[in-house]
């Protein structure tokens, strides 16, 4: 069975709108929410970014289950598939209440539009990230359905993802024994480097804010603090993994006293405690230094395909990564997935 | 295996009709008068190609300098944008850097110049990738598709 650990779909403003209680849903008619930030302001490359035959007659890509279901979950036999709803970012950026009833709506219209008719469909819980209370809150309110595999934050934090203030959330989500999966998003800043200049830097290096997530929260000691978390790194690439722990172990070994409350090697915790997604995994011209790179990591067993479906840049599940050696392409297509997020029972 | 796609008449320029061929899907094409046949199989990552949008040639001897070819015969991938030559299935990479060199320069017959990409687009650089094109015929005032030879007459 192929795990899809990254499909994007989309809840359309009217499916939203009927799920949302006054007085947010006049807020929402009147002022919607506020505005990406520059991921989807560059020009894109093509069809809005997003494959030109997954647009609907009526809707959006990933707004339509059964074109979903045709292109994808039909055409490649997958029998797992993980939503991650990219609204939840900017929707759970917004003050404490509005973004609470956004997410909730978010989370309510997933359900009944994705997974009460599709069994092989699974999500996330998308939560009102800047508000740790309410976030809480949605965690709890969704722990029991286990249909919800995870909890969803965007890489674009208002504050660096190991702050303190996020802390009930991880707690929250080891709690209920969910892992928390960092997409690419939100409406704060591009940490790394700031924003690019073209849309081609930050697609050829979405791993700068991915890498910036885990560096954060191995440094802010979160696992020692949150033993029980694990942590899903979502469409940021694999390949840079390995150098950074060689970095970071070194500037551990120097400078420890920095950061009191990380007690073991950093890349200790990265290993016992991320996890990654395939696409866009890198495509070097000669596949053996990929192999070699994915080695470096020692996590070949933590690397878990995605599809991106319906985005421009979507790897097909029969033709993507052919080039790794055999035993590894099966681990990545299927026993990762089933070990991170349980199989055909949940 | 030879198949009818469509009369002449009811096939207009700029239509386009996906058809089975066998196991085969095939995209053909009417570009003014000329009818193309290729694979809707993109041969980058399997995307259905011939449901993409197609473009004409562009092309630019400098700033300030833009001109389209008169007919659309590049068929662009809808999947990650990668485009084909109709006539030839090559796919094409960006505008390329002509090299500061001689050329060489001699007379071939307009078979060979057709099925030559580099010819056809000059200012571009040929891609990896090569789609499978079938021959296409009028006969009898009906369209027909041909994938006993490969290549569009």
């Amino acid at each position: 069975m192929i795990f899809d650990a990254d499909i994007h779909p989309t809840i359309l403003s009217s499916d939203l709108l009927s799920r949302l209680p006054s007085p947010w849903r006049r807020r929402f008619e009147l002022f919607s929410t506020r505005a990406v930030a520059p991921p989807m302001v560059y020009p894109r490359v093509r069809n809005g970014g997003t494959r030109l035959d997954s647009w609907p007659p009526d809707g959006l890509p990933g707004s339509d289950l059964d074109l979903l279901r045709e292109q994808l979950l039909d055409e490649y036999d997958i029998g797992f598939g993980v939503l991650i709803p990219m609204q939840g970012h900017t929707f759970g950026a917004e003050e404490p209440e509005y973004a609470a009833a956004l997410c909730r709506a978010l989370n309510d219209a997933i359900a009944e539009l994705f997974l009460d008719k599709e069994p092989r469909l699974r999500s996330c819980v998308c939560v009102p990230h800047e508000a740790p209370r309410q976030a809480v809150a949605e965690i709890e309110r969704l722990a029991a359905d286990e249909r919800y595999v995870q909890i969803l934050l965007p890489t674009g934090t208002s504050s660096p993802p190991g702050d303190s203030k996020y802390l009930p959330i991880y707690e929250a989500a080891a709690a209920a024994g969910l892992p928390v999966a960092f997409h690419l998003g939100g409406v704060e800043g591009h940490r790394g480097d700031g924003w690019p200049s073209f849309y081609l830097e930050q697609h050829a290096w979405y791993g700068n804010s991915t890498a910036m997530v885990a560096t954060n929260l191995i440094c802010a000691g979160l696992f020692e603090r949150v033993p029980g978390l694990q942590v899903v790194l979502v469409e940021g690439g694999i390949s840079w993994a390995a150098p950074l722990m060689w970095s970071l172990d070194e500037a551990w070994t120097l400078l420890r006293e920095d950061v009191p409350a990380l007690r073991r090697a950093p890349s200790a915790c990265f290993r016992e405690h991320f996890w990654f997604t395939t696409q866009p995994i890198e495509e070097p011209a000669d596949p053996a230094q990929l192999v070699a790179a994915l080695e470096h990591t020692g996590m070949t067993d933590r690397i878990v395909f995605s599809s991106d479906y319906p985005h421009w840049d979507f790897d097909s599940p029969s033709i993507a990564l052919r080039d790794l050696p055999k035993d590894w392409r099966t681990a990545i297509m299927s026993h990762n997935g089933h070990r991170l997020y349980g199989g055909e029972s949940r | 295996m030879r198949v009818a796609v469509a009369r002449v008449a009811d096939f207009q320029p700029g239509e386009r009709r996906i058809v089975r061929v066998g196991r085969r899907s095939i995209g053909v094409f009417r570009v003014g008068d000329k009818f193309y046949a290729i694979n809707n199989h993109c041969p980058h990552m399997s995307g259905p190609l011939c449901l993409g949008r197609t473009l004409p040639h562009l092309s630019s001897s400098g700033p300030g300098d833009v001109s389209l070819a008169e007919h659309d015969t590049l068929l662009a991938c809808p999947w990650h944008g990668w485009e084909y030559d109709l006539a030839t299935g090559q796919s094409f990479l960006g505008p390329g850097e002509k090299p500061a060199r001689g050329f060489e320069v001699s007379v071939q017959s307009g078979h060979t110049v057709s099925a030559d990409a580099a010819m056809r687009f000059p200012d571009r650089i040929p891609g990896p990738y090569v789609a499978e094109t079938f021959t296409v015929r009028v006969e009898d005032e009906y369209v027909i598709v041909d994938t006993r030879q490969g290549g569009t007459s």
